[in-house]
Formats: structure tokens, sequence, C-alpha cells
């Protein structure tokens, strides 16, 4: 692998294995920060002359949310799991308009900055979020998004002091690489429509296979259930739960309560196919305890929670998923009818 | 801390620019000193005190042992020293794990509750702890001449390049370069330098955690894998924690050589060993070595060999962590040793080589069940998937990924010679292309710097 020859007349002089190494590791390193600063991939650095590559679900809510006219007095909230949770169904059962903030892999931080993203930066009229909790929001292992640190709509809620360090990464320089392809291929940069203007995600490639008859659920779970731990954050008996998720979670609510926005949260369904595999790894205590925990937030706060792991909760159908714990629209709408069947008439009043 | 941007772009220039500019022996080991302690305060200044305080403790009792001829005095002040950085060590590594087993002790018995301190654990303590009683008992066996100046011996304990992760460094090794630092910067010199730490960085960040990124999901939920992905996860993390830490300690030597010290070697190829005993002659050399001359000869050697290898192996494995975990696997090496000497006598051990490595790796192997997992609840469960033998026939599945990083590590391991070898054995005879690929490889590294995985041996 490195080749080292001892033949005599190869040998080089001293200092030229240093010259040659330091030319070698100086210039590809300075073309690559170069590459990155220019082409700034993600928006991190405002240089402008490409356009970014909008891969990022933080980025692309967050301009979906800005350019929704009128703004949305109602917010959903939550993981990639709460993607189909359909805000027109949100503002049947409310009367609210609605919003559909989804994002992959969301910390209990993040819920906070995104609600004030939209408060504050896009000047929505929020009334009322409804966040699905998954529980492992609550697993100290789980980090920040890397698209959520990526996106520039966010950089204000994190310490960016270490942007520049991103200048030479590699995950950074292969996206200054696709740009530069995709600008070679004179390609438009349009992103497919992953989600509807009111931030509902399409699933669009999935549903034209349940339309075909293609779809087979039955596999998708069994695939991602082999070897599930070495793919997947998934809660354990030895998991740690996070108290600064914890207190994240608790100041949430809070800055919410201050502002007289109501929260109505619960623990979105998942795959009985999934609950068993659970069941078999010993998390199920774990996920009582997280309820636990969400239970005594909503009482403090006086507001409601709903524990809906178990599907029968909500009556739902085990075909209706996309994946052991991403559920179709049908699901979330038993979801939203349960979460807000009764939603008080005095706070429909109130928005009047 | 190496594998970082702040270090390597502003720390380490600025350090050796200085170190070769600045005039004067005591000036520039001022200079080491203030650096190596600011690049141990960059984790918690407040630390930077113990450092002190141990470097303090041994400086005086060795001073007070050299003064001495009275065989008690020098005793006295040798017991003195060794109870003072032990009790250091003690305190902030092992207090907590004495306040754990009292609490567990006081629950089976139906006592009350113990309070549990949170004691936070000084990075790198076990090393410059270790390294700093090596001089006060090398005094006390006269195989060296304490120091009159405390800067020359506050530098040798908290010289940055081994400060944190080793090699242990033994005062009379260095002591020559110490008082008189090389005066003159050599091109030798610096090729060796790039030479060792681009190789050792590579190892850490393009081989180490690249399997890291893999086995460290499996092991926190170590509940769900199927027992070849148990079996998968263990193999990565021999081979993780090989080339995390023998790469850390090439760029300890690297970064030595750029200052002009030579650090000894810390791993000889250690998954080449054809026994157990020649494993431990080859992995993490410098604390193995450590332990024989301080503990093991002490207590009676061959003489006392039943005794003094568990003795050795039980306060070796506790070196390595305030958890029981640690000693088991301690006793685990103990009991392979002592089996070793029994075969050996019996000469009932593999006389075909290839067989005898692979037999090596595979205990070492089953050896780590107890040093990776965080209780010996998790470890025993561990060992149980690895050995549900219908389970491992019937159900294969590990990432194709992982399998060819193991592959990649385990040809590298097993097959090429280490860079100390390459250097040593063969004479440095480098060519354009090996300075090319080393170059570019250590720009890849650099690339994977941002997020790094810590070093695993910071913790012990």
């Amino acid at each position: 692998m490195i080749p080292i020859d001892n033949r005599p007349e190869n040998k080089i002089p001293p200092g030229r294995f240093s010259k040659i190494w330091i030319v070698f590791f100086l210039m590809p390193l300075i073309l690559i920060g170069l590459l990155n600063y220019i082409v700034d991939p993600y928006g991190i650095y405002g240089t402008g002359l490409f356009k970014p590559l909008e891969l990022n679900s933080y980025t692309e809510k967050a301009i979906l949310l800005r350019e929704f006219d009128p703004k949305p007095e109602a917010l959903i909230i939550g993981s990639s799991r709460v993607g189909q949770v359909d805000p027109i169904v949100v503002e049947e059962l409310t009367g609210y308009r609605c919003f559909n903030f989804g994002v992959p892999s969301v910390t209990a931080g993040l819920m906070n900055s995104i609600v004030q993203y939209a408060v504050e930066d896009c000047d929505a009229p929020i009334r009322l979020v409804i966040v699905g909790v998954d529980p492992e929001t609550f697993d100290a292992k789980l980090d920040i998004h890397q698209q959520a640190k990526l996106s520039p709509f966010f950089n204000e809620y994190f310490d960016t002091s270490d942007a520049w360090q991103r200048v030479l990464t590699f995950e950074q320089t292969i996206s200054s690489i696709e740009v530069i392809a995709r600008e070679l291929k004179n390609s438009s940069g349009e992103i497919p429509d992953l989600y509807r203007p009111d931030g509902f995600s399409m699933y669009t490639l999935k549903q034209e296979m349940v339309d075909d008859g293609t779809f087979d659920l039955d596999s998708v779970i069994s695939d991602r259930l082999e070897n599930y731990a070495s793919k997947f954050q998934v809660i354990t008996p030895s998991t740690t739960i996070s108290e600064e998720a914890k207190t994240s979670w608790l100041e949430f609510l809070e800055w919410c309560s201050e502002r007289d926005i109501d929260v109505y949260f619960f623990m979105p369904p998942a795959h009985p196919r999934y609950i068993e595999m659970l069941g078999d790894m010993g998390s199920i205590e774990r996920f009582r305890e997280i309820s636990t925990f969400l239970e005594m937030s909503a009482e403090r706060y006086n507001l409601t929670f709903r524990d809906f792991t178990d599907l029968d909760s909500i009556d739902g159908d085990p075909g209706m998923f996309w994946d052991e714990v991403h559920m179709q629209k049908h699901n979330h709408d038993l979801v939203l009818r349960e979460l807000l069947g009764g939603y008080p008439e005095n706070e429909q009043g109130k928005s009047e | 801390m190496f594998p970082t941007y702040i270090f390597l772009f502003v720390f380490a220039p600025i350090t050796f620019i200085g170190y070769w500019v600045i005039k004067g022996d005591r000036m520039r080991r001022l200079w080491l000193t203030i650096a190596s302690y600011i690049f141990y305060g960059y984790w918690d200044w407040k630390f930077t005190s113990l450092l002190l305080i141990s470097s303090a403790i041994n400086f005086y009792a060795g001073g007070r042992i050299g003064k001495s001829e009275d065989q008690s005095t020098r005793k006295f002040w040798l017991v003195a020293g060794l109870v003072g950085s032990l009790g250091l060590l003690a305190y902030f590594k092992y207090f907590r794990l004495v306040l754990i087993t009292l609490d567990a002790i006081s629950n089976a018995v139906g006592g009350g509750d113990i309070a549990i301190w949170n004691i936070i654990l000084p990075i790198g303590i076990s090393f410059f702890t270790f390294q700093a009683m090596s001089y006060t008992i090398d005094i006390y066996n006269r195989k060296v001449e304490p120091t009159n100046d405390f800067i020359e011996f506050a530098c040798y304990v908290a010289l940055f390049p081994q400060l944190i992760a080793g090699p242990i460094v033994r005062y009379r090794w260095i002591s020559e370069t110490l008082r008189n630092l090389p005066k003159k910067f050599t091109l030798e010199y610096l090729d060796l330098a790039l030479f060792y730490f681009s190789i050792g960085l590579i190892k850490k960040v393009l081989i180490a955690d690249r399997i890291a990124n893999y086995i460290n999901p499996m092991f926190d939920n170590y509940q769900a894998l199927v027992p070849s992905e148990a079996w998968a996860a263990i193999i990565g993390f021999s081979l993780q924690l090989y080339f995390d830490f023998a790469g850390y300690s090439l760029m300890a030597i690297g970064l030595g050589h750029l200052l002009g010290f030579k650090f000894p070697q810390n791993f000889n190829s250690p998954y080449k060993a054809v026994s157990i005993s020649d494993f431990w002659r080859r992995w993490h050399i410098t604390l193995s070595t450590w332990l024989r001359d301080y503990l093991y000869i002490p207590l009676g050697g061959r003489n006392n060999r039943l005794v003094a290898l568990a003795v050795t192996m039980l306060l070796g494995g506790l070196w390595h962590g305030a958890y029981w975990t640690f000693v088991a696997w301690g006793a685990y090496h103990a009991i392979l040793l002592e089996l070793h000497h029994h075969l050996q006598n019996f000469r009932w051990i593999p006389r075909n080589r290839i067989y005898a490595q692979l037999w090596t790796f595979l205990v070492a192997t089953i050896g780590w069940v107890f040093f990776r997992p965080p209780d010996f609840t998790s470890s025993w469960a561990f060992l149980q998937k690895m050995f549900d033998i219908p389970g491992l026939i019937t159900e294969f599945h590990v990432s194709g990924k992982l399998l060819i990083l193991i592959f990649i590590a385990f040809i590298w391991a097993y097959f090429l010679p280490n860079a100390c070898e390459l250097v040593r054995d063969r004479g440095f005879k480098p060519n354009t292309i090996c300075a090319v690929v080393l170059a570019l490889l250590t720009v890849l590294s650099v690339m994977f710097f941002y997020n790094p995985a810590p070093f695993l041996y910071f913790q012990f």
C-alpha cells in the first residue's frame, strides 16, 4: 500500500520527501478549500455564484414556510414521521390554516428553533403547534441533524463559529462536485416536488408504486428491520435518556406557553412488527418512561398529550405505512381525529 | 486532539516555529512547557494545575531521594512520591468506582444509598502519572540522576506529543535530549516526522474512525444483533482499537521527531503475534514494559510468577479504567498467559505460524468483549450472541462495507510491515511515489477532521 523502494539509486536525498509531501499536501488542500468556498454547496459562505445543492429538508421547509401565504396559524412539527400529517385536515378540525414542518431527526432544541423561526422570522401568527414526538428525541446520542447545521435559515440558532472548518470536509467537497456536475449538464437544478406548498410530504415515487400495485410493505419492513440497530437510531434498554433534551423540551413548552401558543403533542404509532422487535429488545419500558415524562410535561403546562405508540389506540391500519415508522395519510388522519377531535371550541372562538 | 484543524494548522506550526527560533535551552524548554500546558488546557484549563501538582510531587520526591544516601530516607521519599501520585490518580480515577461498589454492597445488604460523586476524569491522567512516577522510582533505583531544573522536569511530564495517550516515556530515555536540546533542525528528522505522522493519521482517521462509524451503533444496540454481527462488531473493535491507538502513538513519535526527540515504539504489529505472551511484547509496549519493570519484577517476577502475573495483569486492567470489566479483562489475559506458560512447557502450542497467529488474534479479540461493552451484563450478553452457534450458521447478516473495512484493516495489520519496522529494520528509503501517496492520503484524512471520533485511549 505504501511503496518503499529499497534500491539505493532510488533513495531520495534528505528533505526531498518532505518537500514533495508538503507540496502534495498543501496544494490539494488549498484547491479543495477554494472549490468549496466558491461553490458553497450549502450556502454557508454566501458567495452566491452557484445555486446551492437543494437536498436539505430544513432549508426547503424553511423556504416553503416563508413563501406560504397567508401565514399559518397552526404548525405541525416533528421528525419525518409526521411528514404525512395533513395540514388540510388540521384546518378542518381546528379552523387554523396550517403548515407541516416535519424534518429529519428533529431534536427537542430544534423544535423551539423551528417555532421561533415561524413566529419571529416569518411573522406567522402561530396559535397552535402539533408535535409528533419520537422517543428517539430523548436519546442522548441524538445529535442535531447535519441538515439543520448546514441550513442557512437555522445557522443563527447554532454556534457557527466553526463554519470555516467545513470548508475542507469530504462531504462538502462531494457536494461541490455535484453542484458543478449539475451546472455542466446545464440542468435547471429544479428539485422534485417532495412537499406540497403547505409542507405535506408527497412520497411521490412510493405513491406511484402503491397506485401500480408494486409497493410491497412487508418486504420494505423486513429489509429495514434486518440489522436495524446498525442502520438506525433505536431506543434500547441501555439507551441514556438525555436530561438536556428533557430540559429543551420543557423550555420549548415554556416558550409556547409564554406566547399563548397551544401545544398538542403525541407519540406517533409504529408498525406492529416494529413494536414486536422493540419488545424482543426489551425497549418498551423505555418508551413508557418517555411517555410518562411527556405526560408529566403536559400536566405541568395544562396541555394535551396522547401516546399512540400502539396502532390499535387509533384503530389504525397496519397496511397504511411506508415503512416501520412512517405512516401514510390514512393513519395520520386517524391520529389527528383522535388528538384534535375534541379541539376546544373556545380555541376556535379565540381565532375568530 | 491531533486530528483537528486547530492543532494541525494553528497550534503545531506556532509551537514548532517558536521552538526552533528561540535561542537558549532554558527558554526553549519553557516555551515547550507553556505550549504543552496550553495543549492540555485546551481540553480543560482547570486541570493544568493537576499536571503541575503531579510534576511538583515527583520533582520534589525525586530530588530528596537523589540527595540522600540514607536508605530509609530514600525509601520514605519514594513512598511519599508514590502515595502523592497514586493518591491523585486514585481520587480522580478510582474513587467513583469505590463509591459505586460500596453503594451496590450497601443496597445488597439492605443498607441505604451511598451518594456517588460525579468526579471528572482528567484526560491522560494515567499516562502522565505513570510517566512522572517512573522518574521517582528510577532515581530510587539509581538508574538516573535527578534534575535540579523544575522547568526541565515539568517539560518532560507535559511534553504534548505523548502527554495524553503515550507512549509512556521514561525520563532517563530522553533526559539527555531534554538537557541539551537539538540546536539544528535537520531535514532527516522532518522526513521521518512527516512519514510517521501521516501514517498515524491515516490509521486513525481513514481506518479506525471509519470502522467506528459502523460498530459503535452495533455496540449501542447489541441486543438487536445477530451472532454474525456480534462477531463483526468485536473483530471490528479489535482492529479499530489497534489502528486508533497505534495511529496516535505514531503521530506522537512523528511530532517528537519535529522537536528532535526520539520516542519509543509503542506497537509492533501486535496482531502478528504468535502467542499471547508475544502479543504482550507487541501491544502497548511502553505500558507493558512499565508494568514489567515497576510491578512484575519488584513483586518477584519469575520467582513468584503466579502472584506477580496476577497482580500485574489485574492492575494493568484496572489502569485502563475504573470499571470491574477492565479488571476482568486483565484477569482473562492473566489466565491466558498462565495457560500459555504451561502449554509451552508441554509443547502444546501451535507449530504452524499462521495458525498460531490466527489463534492469538482470536483469543485477544474475544478478550475485548470485557473491554468494550460498559458492564458485565452487556459483555455476557455479547458473548452469548457470539457463541450462539446455530444462529451463527443460519443467520449471516453483516454490512458489506464493514466487511470491506475489516478486510483492509486486517490485511494492513497482518501483512504489512509497521512504520517503525520500515525505518528501523529496512532503513528509511521512501521514494517520490511514497511521498505523494502519503501526502494525498493525509489530505483525505484532513477532509474527515470535522466531527472526528475521540481517541479511544484518551479515556484511560
